[in-house]
């Protein structure tokens, strides 16, 4: 049994990603009205953070080169700007900053399980040549048939999405939620990056590795952020 | 409550001992004669009704005078209330100099990137080796910079100074022009994918 895809005139791809991305506002500003949350620390940290995940996406992959300007898109990019647009709003606006970051951590992995729908159509990020049931059949640029990864990262994802959902209500330590969430999210996308149709088959792919750094990162950013901030739970 | 004596369960009114003698006539002052003694109140202890919650005898709850919680952002208009006119045209200043820096932020991108791309250029036509792939990211990383600065120059002018026209005016600027850009890039793509899908062999 396939899964044909067929092509479109105008490609879904990006009113996906856009209208994941508001969603994933909608959810994190929703959580942050519950939790209390000043509307206009949300008005602000929501403006900042939109912006900052448009300059982190763009910038990635902004190239001022001899030939002209090259733009395009990058995924892990807008994460990094989304996290460092709160980060940096939490400072100026110190209104609940640990409730801040963890409506928007929470919110990251719906956006991106919702935005691998616009990739499972437009065809991107497939995963290796594939024929038994269930593979996805493209017949646009991507031609051919593929293991339908897209589908089961957006499973995934969704997963994490509940399971963050789940832990930070449960834990009053925020802090220390946002850390366990990202320990498990770091490795999963490490995981799933074996599985697409770029990978080279070593152990340890140059994708790989950008994921491991931004990761580790991130979590450094936030220990630092922290401190700064004497964020503690008694 | 049953009293023998008919008498009002009053404490006595206190009289004189020794009744005043008018120095001029010699005899006593007519003490004025009260037809009744004065009621003094009398004060029962308050029996509680256990049927009644305990705490309605207590006095109606005043609630506390709540000060404004939160941050620098709800105080708004009451901030610059409490502040004199010597200390507003600091605030003011201070808020100006924010604004302009910021203001500057937002369109030294576009500047930027253009003195970058000639600088790249000019590298890449002095020598012989490809483009410099370091610089390029240097580049537009601090071109991004700048502009993530303007927007976060913006906002604490907002917090900070929330009484300052010019910081609220810019806000909705740069909300209209990024309304506008993601708008333009849209658009953009929108329009080269329905040019180029009629190429063949794209």
């Amino acid at each position: 049994m396939q899964i044909i895809i067929p092509e479109f005139s105008r490609s879904p791809y990006a009113l996906i990603v856009m209208l994941s991305v508001a969603i994933g506002y909608a959810a994190a500003i929703f959580r942050m009205r519950k939790s209390g949350v000043n509307k206009q620390t949300i008005f602000y940290t929501s403006l900042l953070s939109f912006v900052c995940t448009m300059a982190g996406s763009f910038m990635l992959a902004f190239k001022i080169t001899s030939e002209g300007i090259g733009i395009g898109f990058s995924g892990l990019g807008a994460a990094v700007g989304m996290v460092t647009g709160v980060m940096i709003s939490g400072l100026i606006i110190r209104d609940k900053p640990d409730i801040v970051m963890t409506s928007f951590v929470v919110s990251a992995p719906l956006m991106y399980g919702l935005a691998k729908i616009g990739c499972f159509l437009a065809g991107c990020c497939h995963g290796k040549e594939y024929y038994g049931p269930f593979a996805v059949v493209y017949s646009n640029e991507h031609a051919g048939s593929y293991f339908p990864i897209q589908l089961v990262d957006m499973a995934i994802f969704i997963l994490l999405h509940v399971f963050a959902l789940l832990i930070t209500n449960k834990m009053k330590n925020k802090v220390r939620a946002i850390y366990i969430i990202l320990g498990v999210m770091i490795p999963i996308r490490f995981a799933l990056e074996y599985t697409r149709y770029y990978h080279d088959g070593s152990l340890v792919a140059p994708g790989q590795v950008t994921i491991l750094i931004a990761g580790t990162l991130g979590i450094l950013m936030i220990f630092i952020w922290k401190k700064i901030l004497k964020i503690s739970y008694n | 409550m049953d009293n023998n004596n008919n008498q009002p369960l009053v404490q006595p009114v206190q009289q004189p001992q020794i009744p005043p003698v008018d120095p001029q006539m010699g005899q006593p002052v007519q003490q004025p004669v009260y037809q009744q003694p004065v009621q003094q109140p009398v004060y029962q202890p308050l029996q509680p009704d256990p049927n009644q919650p305990a705490y309605m005898y207590q006095p109606p709850y005043q609630p506390q005078t709540q000060y404004v919680q939160g941050n620098n952002a709800t105080l708004g208009i009451q901030q610059a209330d409490l502040y004199t006119p010597a200390e507003q045209s600091e605030r003011r200043k201070k808020a100006n100099i924010l604004c302009i820096i910021s203001l500057v932020c937002q369109f030294a991108p576009e500047v930027l990137a253009g003195i970058f791309s000639g600088i790249t250029e000019s590298i890449d036509d002095l020598s012989s080796n490809s483009s410099f792939e370091p610089l390029t990211y240097v580049s537009s990383m601090i071109v991004f910079a700048t502009y993530v600065a303007s927007w976060v120059l913006m906002i604490i002018a907002r917090v900070k100074y929330k009484e300052s026209k010019f910081a609220k005016v810019l806000m909705w600027i740069y909300i209209g022009i990024l309304a506008a850009g993601v708008i333009a890039i849209i658009l953009v793509i929108a329009m080269c994918a329905y040019m180029l899908k009629d190429c063949q062999g794209f």
